[in-house]
């Protein structure tokens, strides 16, 4: 998902949850800056790099693939881009190697789901953005898995999309400076490589941007999936995804004593429902969509909806003394709250994919140090 | 990362220092250690091919290219190995290769980081054009020049920087810590 979902959709779905305007933008305005706050831009800010929430194109293409860098990579696009559906999932005949891999696809409504939207519970608002963006992903980036695999994330030349009752060829080319053309069905992915942990088999890079358009639908051939032909309906599954992330808001606002899986908040959006099918299936580039999704979050709210702005809040965290009680510092400890629990999880199913974690109650503070802050936050909660 | 790997990591690593030593101070085995190496690096990749195909690719759709491929590799190397005079281009092929990506990256991370105004993106410009600077020196050595001596020289310092990469990685913390709210 791109930035007319996760800025603006969340908006309008913070909003139809009860939230007020400035608390929806604080929200909507997290669960975008999920896609920008990278190691690099850390590092800019003095702030610890280990809250990275994302990866630039180029950090990756620098990344070592020895141990370290695998693991560092898996627990960034697992934690935020693509929760694992079922870390005990079975497949037979597979060895252990292949298992851990395949555990890793990210899907919606697994426990990781449920556990990432109570983490957020009795937190910050920018918790919930990030809780949000999570969420949103399950749906957009089903079936391909946050780790460089190419035995799982890898696709063939079988790609068609169906438009209407037309059924058409996609095209992929390697281009990342032509833009695709939706008219041809030509689409832009990366390249093929044969190495199994190549940056280039992360995620859903094998299928180009197609995940992330609202208005696709598409049938192919998961490289895990036997042979086995998967229609991924993207118009149904955001919808979903955002009626989803109402309920979900609600739980965090405090409507719901308890999160459940596979509930969605249908009734609430019922009376936006034939105007947001329109955004969903228009034929168009993320600039459109997110002109459409403004609009309507506009209407919805009668507040106007500045555009997003990476430099918005990172003065005031160079500037304050502060920082952990800053918006990028509230950011901060969400992302490395986020982190540390995906970790957690997929380390105790027996995967040691996305690296070591070490129970702090149990064994006391030994991991990488920028834990210290979290540590710091959930003892001042705790103390309240 | 878990003891394991952190011995085996540091074990690697001295083995590495110890090869360069070997490949820089005895001159007249020097360029032949590195074919060698590099022709056991292509059997050893064409072996875990054909284990990775077995263990994993197998159950990919498409997966039998991975077997085709570790069977390409494989004959490579052994080939390679085989051959009493491998020629001076092969290997300059690689180290040209490997460090002019290197450098490449390195410097268009520096503009990257440079654009986003992280303050020490001259350091990354500076290791970018190192690399870019050696990878030239082994086009010229190996091809204008055709001296392999200067050729050993960047492949043993290659080596010994992966080693004390490998040596420094072992000893970093790297367990995420998890706090039970």
């Amino acid at each position: 998902m791109q930035k007319d979902f996760h800025y603006y959709a969340t908006y309008c779905a913070a909003h139809l949850a009860g939230y007020t305007h400035k608390e929806c933008l604080d929200i909507c305005y997290s669960a975008q800056f999920v896609d920008w706050c990278s190691a690099t831009l850390l590092s800019k800010l003095g702030a610890p790099r280990e809250a990275a929430t994302t990866q630039l194109q180029l950090e990756l293409a620098d990344a070592r693939t020895d141990i370290i860098g695998l693991q560092t990579i898996t627990r960034i696009w697992s934690s935020f881009h693509f929760l694992p559906r079922d870390l005990k999932a079975e497949k037979s005949g597979c060895s252990k190697l292949y298992l851990r891999k395949y555990r890793l696809i990210c899907g919606p409504n697994g426990d990781l789901l449920r556990s990432t939207v109570e983490l957020a519970k009795d937190g910050s608002l920018q918790a919930a953005g990030v809780a949000m963006h999570v969420l949103a992903d399950t749906w957009a980036h089903m079936n391909f898995a946050g780790t460089p695999s190419l035995v799982i994330n890898n696709t063939n030349r079988y790609f068609y999309e169906i438009v209407g009752d037309e059924t058409r060829t996609i095209t992929f080319r390697h281009s990342r400076t032509t833009p695709d053309d939706f008219d041809k069905s030509i689409y832009t992915c990366s390249l093929y490589q044969s190495s199994e942990n190549s940056i280039m088999n992360l995620g859903h890079g094998r299928a180009g941007h197609l995940p992330d358009y609202s208005f696709i639908k598409y049938k192919y051939l998961p490289a895990w999936g036997d042979y086995e032909e998967f229609t991924k309906d993207n118009p149904s599954d955001y919808m979903k995804a955002f009626c989803q992330m109402v309920y979900a808001l609600k739980y965090l606002h405090g409507e719901y004593a308890i999160f459940q899986k596979e509930r969605y908040d249908t009734e609430a959006v019922a009376p936006w429902e034939d105007e947001i099918r329109k955004i969903l299936i228009k034929r168009q580039g993320e600039d459109g969509a997110c002109r459409d999704w403004k609009a309507l979050g506009e209407k919805m709210s009668g507040e106007e909806i500045p555009d997003f702005s990476i430099e918005t809040y990172q003065e005031e965290y160079l500037t304050s003394a502060d920082k952990d009680g800053t918006f990028i510092g509230r950011f901060i400890l969400a992302a490395l709250a986020q982190k540390s629990m995906v970790t957690n999880k997929i380390y105790r199913s027996g995967n040691r994919l996305a690296g070591l974690s070490v129970v702090m109650n149990e064994k006391g503070f030994r991991g990488i140090k920028a834990y210290i802050a979290l540590a710091r936050q959930i003892r001042k909660e705790g103390e309240k | 990362m878990s003891r394991f790997d952190r011995v085996k990591n540091i074990i690697i690593g001295l083995f590495m220092i110890a090869w360069a030593a070997a490949i820089v101070l005895i001159p007249t085995f020097g360029y032949p250690f590195i074919v060698v190496t590099l022709c056991i690096t292509l059997v050893v990749r064409g072996v875990r091919s054909l284990v990775y195909y077995f263990t994993m690719a197998r159950h990919m759709v498409g997966g039998l290219s991975i077997l085709y491929i570790a069977i390409l590799v494989l004959q490579l190397g052994l080939f390679a190995l085989s051959l009493s005079d491998v020629p001076r281009l092969f290997v300059t092929v690689y180290l040209v290769g490997a460090h002019a990506y290197d450098g490449v990256i390195a410097v268009l991370r520096a503009f990257e980081e440079k654009a986003l105004e992280y303050p020490k993106w001259k350091m990354k410009m500076l290791a970018g054009a190192m690399n870019i600077a050696v990878a030239l020196a082994a086009l010229v050595c190996g091809i204008l020049i055709e001296s392999t001596a200067v050729m050993v020289y960047i492949y043993g310092a290659g080596l010994v920087y992966s080693a004390v990469i490998k040596i420094v990685s072992a000893f970093r913390k790297t367990s995420v810590v998890y706090i039970q709210p």
